[in-house]
């Protein structure tokens, strides 16, 4: 479907442009007229120029947007991956020489090395060893938990034929049992140079190794942050005392023939060779690592330049309207000469072609400047998505990796971006010429309005009473099928539709206040009225009602012109009224153009104010989410999983008056559905937990009076299971949208090492999982199932009365270095995860805020034309006695009476619309979210576009009020 | 922001009860990149209350400019010109503006009128402007507007009216403040014969009542109706008295 969409637009694109260059080339009567308007008014030519690139700003800005989180997803293939195409997981450590010799002999087809490897994380500290006294070692730094390899370096270097793809072709020779290769960002953080020492604690055991080397994040050299010998890693562990603890994984990396990126196209049959080869003699798990990662960068890039184009929509809108409202204007001034043009012998269609020719260089330069701008809106988003995508940003949120967020610029976008922009110009150029080339050249000599053309009533019946039908049909199969977008769109469509047939018998004005009202009352009640579409209206059903509803509010300003003139005539008595009122009477005159601006005004403050609303709602939930989550905790104590402490090791820690365990694996689960299996958290508890309190449901069976009773229903049960509700949710793509993982669900879980499986029903669901749990289940069954791959690796800490939890906090991270421990209170670790929605929803409110740029730029150039083209209008009022002053108030009054009704259009339905969806649950998962408006934000929205159209209206306003009466009232006699 | 304030002093005549309006060596130059030009040189006039003057001369010798200069519109480069006993000049712009308002009634070729106002609206607003309160500036412009023979023609806007019947609104606009004085330059200048005849008409009833009146033309004949005329040669007053003892020039009479 885009794909027919986007040949029709580039042959209509092409035919266009085809018909400009023959007219440029072959008609030189048109192209002078066209060029000499275009000098004429340069300023202007350079303000529509403006006006008219921020639309394909915004679509540039989308795609590379769009571009660089696929290039920066795709760039992590070079640097966390290198030539590592697939990885086998051995479930048992011990078959990893026997798997290995297996892949290599006889050699696999198109593979150029096999690697095998020990993956495990431990605790990285600088320096020799660790003061049992943290006040003892105050320059000693920590990484609590940093990624290891186990590798042979020397066979590494030649891992897929070309070393530097590895990441470790300047590492001297081979790793000896004390030499560690490490990462420029861990030796950053931890102060540590080539030649010095760094220490490891895994699995109760703690060794000093010397830096050897330092490397860039490149192949294998970044998909761990400290490389060391196999055997020594090995050693550790024997070495360790019993707790329970993670123990390293065996893993075989294999390379197929090709490069980074390219070896990956061979994945399929790769992966079917290793699986035939090992699968019938060895427990392993085996991964299409290159080819996922490339699959993820394909569909968060799709995803962002979707997000970023879908944001940037209302502003290419308001874009286009400014197009049109120039044109118009354009025309407007030129009537007569048209006119002129038209009685000798230009046609129509001639006059069309001069007037979008004249488009043409507007519209290629605004393309042009659009690009550029277009780069560097890009850069500014990027720069600012970057600190909430990179590393440590939603670190806690499974199925989604921190990745390095970086700006490309590839010019064969720029140039699509640019011809996109060039197409939407020129076919508004097109529309708008065909309207104005429908003149009537006896009123256009004459000076004279157009009148309404009347329509024919029988040959308009037919089409009006298809769509008044095709509205009505809409309207019940939304009702009925339970379609919300159908149940919404139904009515205002029979309704315009309906208009030609109305406005012959009640004129447009009683038509159009009709339609408005119509819809309006049907967009505001629709879930009043039919409460049972709620449960499946998602969030875009809510901005499409908001859209039609500003373009129904739009329409209702414009025809209240009568309540505007009368309010007006009210406030006559003094000066100030006399300027109210002319500062009304032309507005409300054009009733199009300010439709127009109206409308750019109110869609983008509409969604603005839409966005702040969530966002404020997001905000309040701090507090209660963080008491959901806490649990009747106060901090919650990560550890390094191959090196946990003890509970009573956290218990006795100073401050800490309690602790209870939880126990960390990560199964493999599969629906009932079938599918790929997906690797996600889950969390074990046991009884104890229960005492203090349990995590907020959002859903729960219908047989348990409370969340409580769910808990404890899954401590006697192994069988049950609480999912959050992004369950499943890899690469973006959460569960619901294939298909719900929900109540009554089942769902296997696999443990990838030890093979063992189990079936979970689903009996409850979390949301904002900001703490990582995945999914719970009673600590005996998660034990069970993992076995060694259940690790009571957190815990969940209550301070002591009267102790401050950001102290006990540092204290549990200083104590327990060794263990990698990471504590910090659920009221923080809810704000980090706040932060980064958040950040995401100011970065989309900033992005939508062009959009206004675009609008007070439309009425600026809108004023100004004003103010040339009512010179002698003014002339006579100064003659009359109207002074500078009211001159000038009134051009000022006529802009913020434009800017006034866009903004507060646009608030009032942000404000309504959110209120509508933020007090139903299914757009936001069930959750009913108590509304709250943040007032200082929205009188942001509506104090700063109101005095920035003021002030560009400055300008034309005091350039009418300086006109010399005599002057322009001789130029024209 | 009041159409216009008191701002400063204006400077008087010492015999307020002589001529409506005394114009005393009035120059005006205006100044190009090319050459200034002298369109004015040295005018002296005095104008009576309830008189109608027609100011007459061949195109570009400065009527229009004279018109402007002594209704204040545009400024002098030299002499003085007293409006009840008040010299405009001296005046600050908004006081200028004001006395416009108050004392004085505009009517020009192209009519004026303000698209987006009604014909009644056109007519108030001059009221409006002085401070006149909306219920009374409306009773007002309907009463000037039915002097005129308009009055069914109200809550039309300029553009759906003819010619004649805009100039007629434009003249009711001027007369609703009860001017001491009504410039009109080339009123029939847009106008078929038989309308600029019914407007001429309107002016000379208008006049009738009292009104002083001073009309800009290059018609002849319509100078002729007057009751004083005034010609202007090349920016200087060549002749002023009773249109029949005017000299014939041949530049007037092949016009």
């Amino acid at each position: 479907m885009i794909e027919i969409g986007a040949g029709v637009g580039a042959a209509v694109l092409v035919a266009m442009l085809a018909v400009a260059a023959h007219d440029l080339i072959r008609r030189p009567g048109f192209r002078r007229l066209a060029v000499r308007n275009l000098a004429r008014r340069r300023t202007e030519a350079v303000l529509v120029v403006v006006g008219s690139s921020l639309g394909t700003a915004i679509i540039a800005s989308a795609f590379l947007v769009g571009a660089s989180f696929h290039a920066s997803v795709r760039d992590s293939a070079r640097t966390q991956l290198g030539p590592i195409d697939e990885t086998v997981t051995v479930a048992h450590l011990d078959d990893l020489g026997a798997v290995t010799e297996a892949l290599r002999n006889p050699a696999l087809a198109h593979s150029d090395g096999i690697l095998p490897a020990l993956q495990a994380t431990a605790t990285v500290t600088s320096g020799g060893s660790v003061h049992a006294d943290a006040a003892a070692r105050p320059d000693q730094r920590a990484e609590p938990s940093a990624d290891v390899l186990g590798l042979d370096v020397a066979a590494a270097r030649s891992f897929g034929g070309r070393p530097d793809d590895t990441g470790l072709a300047a590492v001297p020779g081979r790793l000896g049992p004390g030499d560690a290769v490490v990462s420029r960002s861990l030796a950053d953080s931890l102060a540590v140079g080539v030649g010095e020492p760094v220490t490891l604690h895994a699995y109760g055991t703690t060794r000093s190794f010397e830096v050897a080397a330092i490397t860039d994040p490149v192949g294998l050299a970044g998909a761990a942050e400290v490389i060391v010998d196999p055997d020594a890693l090995r050693s550790m562990t024997s070495e360790g005392s019993g707790t329970r603890r993670v123990v390293p994984r065996g893993v075989v990396f294999v390379s197929n023939d090709g490069g980074v990126f390219d070896g990956s196209e061979r994945t399929d049959h790769a992966t079917a060779a290793i699986r035939a080869r090992l699968e019938p003699r060895f427990d392993v798990e085996i991964a299409s690592s290159k080819a996922d990662l490339l699959a993820e960068a394909d569909q968060r890039g799709r995803a962002m330049g979707q997000l970023f184009t879908g944001v940037g929509t209302f502003s290419v809108l308001a874009g286009l309207l400014l197009l049109v409202n120039l044109f118009v204007m354009l025309a407007e001034e030129r009537k007569r000469e048209l006119g002129l043009a038209r009685a000798t012998g230009l046609e129509r269609w001639h006059l069309m072609r001069v007037f979008s020719l004249e488009g043409l260089f507007y519209a290629v330069a605004a393309s042009v400047l659009g690009c550029f701008a277009g780069a560097g809106l890009a850069w500014a988003v990027v720069d600012s998505a970057s600190g909430l995508v990179g590393p440590g940003a939603g670190a806690d949120e499974p199925g989604r990796a921190a990745f390095g967020l970086h700006l490309v610029l590839p010019t064969g976008l720029l140039i699509t971006a640019g011809l996109i922009g060039l197409g939407l110009s020129m076919a508004t150029v097109w529309i708008t010429s065909g309207r104005i080339a429908r003149l009537d050249i006896v009123r256009a000599l004459r000076d004279l309005p157009e009148i309404p053309r009347r329509h024919h009533v029988l040959r308009s019946s037919g089409p009006a009473g298809i769509g008044v039908a095709a509205g009505a049909a809409l309207s019940l199969w939304g009702l009925f099928a339970v379609v919300p977008l159908a149940a919404v769109l139904g009515p205002p469509i029979g309704l315009c539709s309906a208009i030609p047939l109305l406005r012959p018998i009640v004129g447009r004005r009683i038509t159009t206040t009709i339609v408005s009202v119509g819809t309006l009352v049907w967009c505001v009640g629709v879930f009043t009225f039919v409460p049972r579409i709620t449960d499946h209206t998602g969030i875009p059903v809510y901005v499409i009602q908001g859209v039609v509803m500003v373009a129904a509010a739009v329409g209702l300003a414009t025809a209240l012109d009568r309540t505007w003139l009368f309010a007006a005539g009210l406030v006559t008595r003094t000066g100030r009224g006399l300027a109210v009122r002319l500062g009304l009477a032309y507005p409300l005159e054009k009733v199009f153009r300010t439709g127009m601006l109206v409308g750019m005004y109110a869609l983008i403050v509409f969604t603005l104010s839409f966005v702040a609303v969530y966002g404020q709602i997001s905000q309040n939930q701090t507090a209660t989410l963080t008491r959901q989550v806490a649990a009747g905790g106060d901090l919650l104590v990560d550890a390094n999983p191959s090196n946990p402490p003890s509970a009573s090791e956290v218990a006795a820690v100073p401050g800490v008056a309690g602790v209870q365990t939880v126990w960390r694996a990560m199964p493999r689960f599969t629906t009932a559905r079938g599918g790929d299996a997906h690797s996600w958290p889950a969390s074990g508890f046991d009884s104890s937990m229960l005492t203090w309190g349990v995590p907020h449901l959002t859903e729960r069976a219908a047989r348990f009076s409370s969340d409580r009773a769910v808990f404890e229903a899954l401590v006697a049960d192994p069988h049950l299971i609480v999912v959050d509700e992004r369950f499943g949710d890899t690469n973006g793509v959460s569960a619901s949208s294939r298909g719900p993982v929900g109540l009554g669900a089942t769902v296997r879980a696999e443990d990838p090492t030890s093979g063992r499986s189990t079936t979970y029903r689903v009996v409850g669901v979390t949301s904002k999982d900001v703490t990582g749990a995945g999914s719970w289940v009673s600590a005996s069954s998660l034990r069970g199932l993992s076995g060694v791959g259940a690790v009571p690796s957190r815990f969940s800490v209550r301070v002591g009365n009267g102790t401050n939890p950001d102290d006990v906090a540092r204290r549990l991270q200083n104590e327990l270095v060794t263990n990698g421990v990471q504590a910090s209170t659920y009221a923080a670790e809810v704000a980090d995860a706040m932060s980064v929605e958040l950040g995401f929803l100011r970065l989309m409110q900033r992005y939508m805020a062009i959009g206004l740029v675009v609008g007070i730029a439309g009425l600026a150039v809108v004023m100004v034309r004003a103010a040339r083209a009512r010179r002698r209008q003014v002339g006579m009022l100064r003659v009359i006695g109207f002074s500078p002053d009211t001159v000038r108030g009134a051009f000022l009054i006529e802009a913020t009476f434009i800017a006034g009704q866009g903004i507060a259009t646009g608030v009032g339905l942000g404000l309504l619309v959110s209120f509508q969806m933020l007090s139903r649950s299914a757009a936001l998962g069930g959750e009913v979210m108590p509304y709250a408006v943040p007032w200082p934000t929205i009188g942001l929205l509506a104090v700063v576009p109101f005095v920035a159209s003021l002030v560009v209206s400055l300008v034309p306003a005091h350039q009418a009020s300086s006109v010399d009466p005599a002057k322009v009232l001789r130029m024209a006699e | 922001m009041a159409c216009a304030s008191a701002e400063q002093e204006p400077v008087t005549r010492d015999d307020p009860s002589g001529p409506l309006l005394v114009a005393t060596g009035v120059r005006k130059i205006y100044r190009n990149p090319a050459g200034d030009v002298e369109v004015l040189r040295g005018v002296d006039i005095e104008i009576h209350s309830g008189e109608l003057v027609m100011v007459m001369g061949p195109s570009g010798n400065g009527k229009t400019t004279l018109l402007n200069c002594l209704s204040g519109l545009d400024s002098i480069d030299a002499g003085t010109v007293f409006v009840d006993g008040v010299d405009i000049h001296r005046m600050s712009d908004r006081r200028r503006t004001r006395m416009r308002a108050k004392r004085m009634g505009f009517v020009f070729q192209s009519f004026n009128l303000i698209p987006v106002f009604t014909a009644l609206e056109n007519t108030e607003l001059p009221l409006l402007c002085v401070g006149v309160g909306p219920r009374q500036a409306r009773i007002a412009a309907e009463r000037s507007l039915e002097r005129l023979g308009v009055a069914e023609k109200m809550h039309r806007r300029p553009l759906e009216l003819s010619g004649g019947e805009q100039q007629r609104v434009a003249i009711a606009r001027s007369l609703v403040t009860d001017p001491h004085i009504i410039w009109a330059d080339e009123p029939t200048g847009s106008l078929d014969h038989r309308t600029a005849g019914e407007v001429l008409g309107v002016l000379h009833e208008v006049h009738e009542s009292g009104q002083t009146l001073v009309v800009v033309t290059h018609d002849r004949a319509i100078g002729a109706t007057g009751e004083r005329l005034i010609q202007v040669v090349d920016g200087a007053v060549n002749f002023d008295g009773p249109p029949e003892d005017v000299p014939p020039e041949p530049e007037l009479v092949a016009e």
